[in-house]
């Protein structure tokens, strides 16, 4: 297993460098920087003394390879726009993200794993339309639409909850703000992943539960519950952990348009900027990182797999 | 029972060994392989029937995927008049395939669900240039016929059929490019009891008229004495016993032979407390085989040489084609039981 | 001497898309004490659907249109899926056909051998598993510790059937339900199964409900056998008898086709012509009837069950009446 998991590593270097090469590739095709900040007051001479400065009058292999040589020095660079360090920007904006996002995934599969496995359990009947319905609804409703609501109701209507940022503004801080803070933007994104993650648990218990193992484990008179709580769930597992797994990126990713609405101050917010103003370090940190996380938590999910599903053996 | 046309034989096995890489190891020096068949030394004579009957793991079914060339040998060759089939360059293999034929166990995958039974049986006439597109329908029609088949039924699909039917249909396809050997790999085993009889006699009758010489791979003894002239034995990659029909059912001398033998359900309830050898533990993994005699873990006459010596298939008695792997018991002679 | 288990009129239909097909047709059989019952066919006769419809284990798209299955006096087809709880794998346990998909992958044959064992017999984790080895060594696993570590595809087809067969005599059930235990073994570990069946039949009295369409197993096996086709029991006979002297044509079809490595070298195969009818549910009369060279136009109204002698029944009027003189 160890020599797998060396393996997985040392392929995954060349998988790293060929991915921020495509990725510097495709930036570099939407322009320069410079472009951006061409306006009334900055002259032409100005503007091509900082190029030289930043670099950006070299083509785009050399400026390809400035960046590599920089990020294996655990340098990652300086946003072009506000000179701080990619690397703090990241550091910065990094946890809102993982703090909203894990929540609404932890919060989403609380919801969409009961109640995927009770709509497998009763299938056909009318409540298991009903729930798959609402989980079409779910996954459909566009999160700004579906944010905008909550904001109208809880926070214009009804006064409850706060419209945006992190923190009360001039506030003491403490948990509970933060927590009211963050009911709305988890409690959008987490009907989106339940609405998915619904129909998704409720086709793999459903298939679990027409194999043979389960008949046996009821020919035992060991009950319902344990039939399906011990002896299906455990093999659910299997197809829950990859959706975990796959979605464990777009944790990171951060949801932008959420972030937005309600001024969350994540990665989504900053990368958009970045996009936007061709901030190319910041861009490529944020690509980076996104890169390195998706074939890590590969990795991990793979282990995991080994780990919950003893048929599997990798050697 | 069929004449045998004359004493040169159609096929020669010679040395045939292939072993598989044991899934998921990176390919290194003594990697673990699975020694499917592990030396067999066979010859096939034009009009009979050859019946290779063994367990799970024997190599059966691996010898006949490379008779008919499916599979390169790992070592060792397989002659088809002669003519070296596991070497063979693509192109001249290519016309030497219409002569060897394979009918499968499982019809209902080996037949392509989406193509209609008409295309199923004109693919490989076309391919190989049997016949002319203008009488392709006269012969798919002919064919049909020849297996049992109304040819009304050329424009369904294989999950219209039973699978007694669809067995038909892969003998059809078998004997659409006019092969002279068919080698059956377990072709009743999944069908039902009063279907497979339906099938080992239109076997049967094909062999006869169209002078086909078959190899029937089976696990179950019944069917391939029913039908086979000659039989091996086979047991983890090796041929422990080889004889004409009758005389292997009258004197069976490997002990395997005989356990397998004794395991044969038998429609007799008067005699299910019979003297017989019920052979202890599991078919031993064909990783790694027992040293010695293959079969002394389970083999009720082993003595102490059967863990050292690896036995080679000897004339039961001098000149005679019935030959066992045994020492121990063809020591014994006339008296064993 | 009370049955242990007496069905009456069983019919079972499957449901697919709003259409009904009837897959068993007024089953009615009884099983005594310590009697091992064989149900032979061929595929789709039913004979799986009969065994599963017994504990409540058929599919959901299934329906029990009507019967009884009494057991000590209650009918099972009637209880709740509680009740039916404490009956399955204490009173009767079942084992199935396909070992290889039937033991939960997931978890170590030592868990899923207790697991009935500690729910059924009450025993704590450490008793329990001492009696989980006790079992397996009975079913010829002596190395019990090391079995009850591994997972289930770890072990061989035989292995894993012993493992099954342990599962089920666990709790010490009354009755065994075998749905063609061996028929995915490899001939010599078939025979090894069997002799291990009849073995712990006698060592724990059991009943055993055997389900195969192999009529070597039901020769090894079988005290009473029961023939049926398409949905339709066609005769019962002590095993004996039904080799003797079968009456009904199919039997004695059945009988003549399956190739035997004792039958005289020049035997002709008979096979019996055409196949199964597919919506058998549809015809009232006798369901052999296109396939029977005794057919005559009063085959073609519901056949009665004849009896020939005590235990021994036949549902065709011509053997029944004695018409079929057989060579």
């Amino acid at each position: 297993m160890i020599k797998y998991v060396i393996k997985r590593i040392l392929i995954a270097i060349p998988v790293l460098i060929g991915i921020t090469i495509l990725d510097y590739a495709i930036m570099s095709l939407a322009g320069s920087p410079l472009e951006m900040m061409l306006g009334p007051k900055t002259t032409q001479a100005a503007l091509e003394a900082k190029a030289i400065r930043l670099g950006l009058d070299k083509p785009i292999y050399v400026q390809y390879f400035v960046w590599l040589k920089n990020v294996l020095k655990g340098n990652l660079g300086y946003s072009i726009k506000s000179y701080q360090p990619v690397s703090q920007i990241i550091r910065e904006h990094l946890g809102p993200t993982l703090l909203l996002m894990g929540s609404s995934l932890i919060l989403g599969l609380l919801i969409a794993i009961p109640l995927g496995i009770y709509s497998a359990v009763h299938r056909y009947t009318k409540r298991d339309y009903a729930l798959v319905t609402a989980s079409f609804l779910g996954s459909s409703i566009p999160s700004f639409f579906l944010s905008l609501i909550f904001i109208y109701l809880f926070n214009v209507k009804l006064g409850w909850l706060p419209s945006g940022g992190m923190i009360t503004a001039g506030g003491d801080g403490g948990t509970a703000d933060l927590i009211r803070h963050m009911i709305m933007p988890v409690l959008v994104l987490a009907v989106s992943i339940a609405g998915s993650n619904i129909r998704y648990v409720r086709s793999a218990v459903l298939e679990i539960l027409q194999k043979d193992y389960i008949r046996t484990a009821k020919s035992k008179g060991i009950g319902r519950f344990l039939t399906i709580n011990k002896h299906a769930l455990r093999n659910a597992l299997i197809p829950i952990v990859t959706v975990i797994g796959m979605h464990i990126p777009i944790l990171f990713g951060g949801a932008v348009i959420i972030e937005q609405i309600f001024s969350w101050p994540g990665l989504g917010l900053i990368t958009m900027n970045a996009i936007l103003g061709r901030d190319y370090p910041v861009i490529m940190g944020v690509a980076l990182l996104t890169a390195v996380v998706v074939l890590a938590s590969n990795l991990i999910t793979d282990i995991v797999y080994a780990l919950i599903d003893p048929t599997i053996k990798y050697r | 029972m069929n004449d045998i046309i004359n004493r040169e034989p159609l096929i020669v096995v010679e040395g045939l060994k292939k072993y598989y890489p044991v899934k998921g190891h990176v390919l290194k020096k003594n990697k673990p392989v699975i020694h499917a068949v592990d030396g067999v030394d066979l010859e096939v004579f034009e009009g009979e029937t050859l019946g290779i009957v063994g367990e799970s793991g024997c190599g059966k079914s691996t010898i006949g995927r490379q008779i008919v060339a499916l599979e390169r040998p790992t070592s060792g060759r397989v002659l088809y008049r002669g003519e070296d089939i596991s070497h063979m360059d693509p192109n001249r293999l290519r016309k030497v395939r219409t002569a060897l034929q394979m009918v499968f166990q499982d019809s209902t995958s080996s037949l392509n669900p989406r193509k209609q039974i008409y295309d199923i049986l004109a693919a490989p006439m076309l391919y190989h240039g049997i016949v002319k597109k203008e009488n392709l329908d006269e012969e798919i029609d002919r064919l049909l016929n020849l297996v049992g088949l109304s040819k009304n039924m050329k424009y369904r699909y294989p999950h219209e059929f039973s699978g007694g039917q669809r067995q038909r249909i892969g003998i059809a396809k078998a004997l659409s490019v006019k092969p002279k050997v068919i080698v059956c790999d377990e072709p009743v085993s999944a069908l039902d009891v009063s279907v497979q009889a339906q099938i080992l006699n239109l076997l049967k009758e094909l062999q006869e008229e169209l002078k086909l010489t078959y190899i029937f791979i089976a696990h179950g003894l019944g069917a391939v004495r029913y039908i086979s002239d000659r039989i091996a034995i086979m047991y983890l990659g090796r041929i422990v016993e080889i004889a004409d029909t009758e005389e292997l059912f009258d004197n069976p001398v490997h002990p395997y032979t005989k356990a397998l033998f004794d395991a044969s359900p038998l429609p007799e309830p008067k005699l299910r407390d019979r003297q017989r050898i019920v052979l202890k533990g599991e078919i031993p993994s064909a990783v790694s085989p027992p040293k010695g005699c293959r079969f002394h873990t389970r083999c009720p006459y082993a003595i102490e040489s059967c863990t050292l010596d690896d036995p080679v298939l000897l004339s039961v008695k001098p000149g005679s084609s019935h030959k066992a792997a045994c020492p121990v018991l063809l020591a014994k002679g006339e008296s064993h039981d | 001497m009370e049955p242990l288990l007496r069905v009456e009129d069983l019919t079972v239909a499957f449901m697919e898309d709003k259409k009904q097909t009837v897959v068993v047709d007024g089953a009615s059989f009884t099983v005594n004490p310590g009697e091992i019952l064989c149900i032979v066919g061929e595929s789709g006769c039913g004979k799986s659907v009969t065994a599963l419809s017994i504990l409540g284990l058929l599919s959901p798209n299934a329906r029990i249109l009507k019967g009884k299955a009494l057991f000590e006096g209650q009918d099972l087809l009637k209880m709740s899926e509680k009740e039916l709880d404490y009956i399955r794998g204490k009173e009767i346990a079942m084992i199935f056909q396909d070992v290889m998909n039937s033991l939960n992958p997931v978890f170590t044959v030592g868990n899923q051998l207790t697991e009935a064992i500690r729910i059924h017999l009450g025993y704590d984790k450490k008793r329990s598993e001492e009696y989980a080895a006790e079992i397996l060594e009975k079913v010829g696993l002596p190395d019990a510790q090391a079995v009850m570590r591994k997972y289930p595809h770890m072990l061989s087809g035989g292995m894993q059937q012993r493992v099954m067969i342990a599962m089920a005599l666990a709790c010490q059930p009354k009755l065994i339900i075998a749905d063609e235990p061996t028929t995915a073994l490899d001939v010599t570990i078939q025979l090894q199964i069997m002799k291990l069946l009849a073995k712990l039949q006698k060592e724990f009295q059991m009943s055993i409900i055997l389900i195969t369409h192999d009529l070597g197993v039901v020769a090894e096996l079988a005290d009473r056998v029961i023939v049926m086709y398409a949905g339709h029991f066609m005769e019962e006979a002590p095993v004996y008898g039904l080799f003797d002297k079968p009456l009904h044509p199919y039997t004695r079809a059945l009988l003549k086709s399956v190739p035997s490595i004792y039958d005289d070298a020049d035997k002709k195969l008979e096979s019996i012509p055409g196949t199964v009818p597919e919506r058998y549910q549809d015809i009232k009369g006798c369901r052999f009837y296109d396939r029977c060279p005794y057919h005559v136009p009063l085959c073609k109204e519901p056949q009665p069950y004849f009896t020939i002698e005590p235990g021994h029944y036949v549902r065709c009027h011509r053997a029944g009446k004695g018409e079929l003189t057989y060579e």
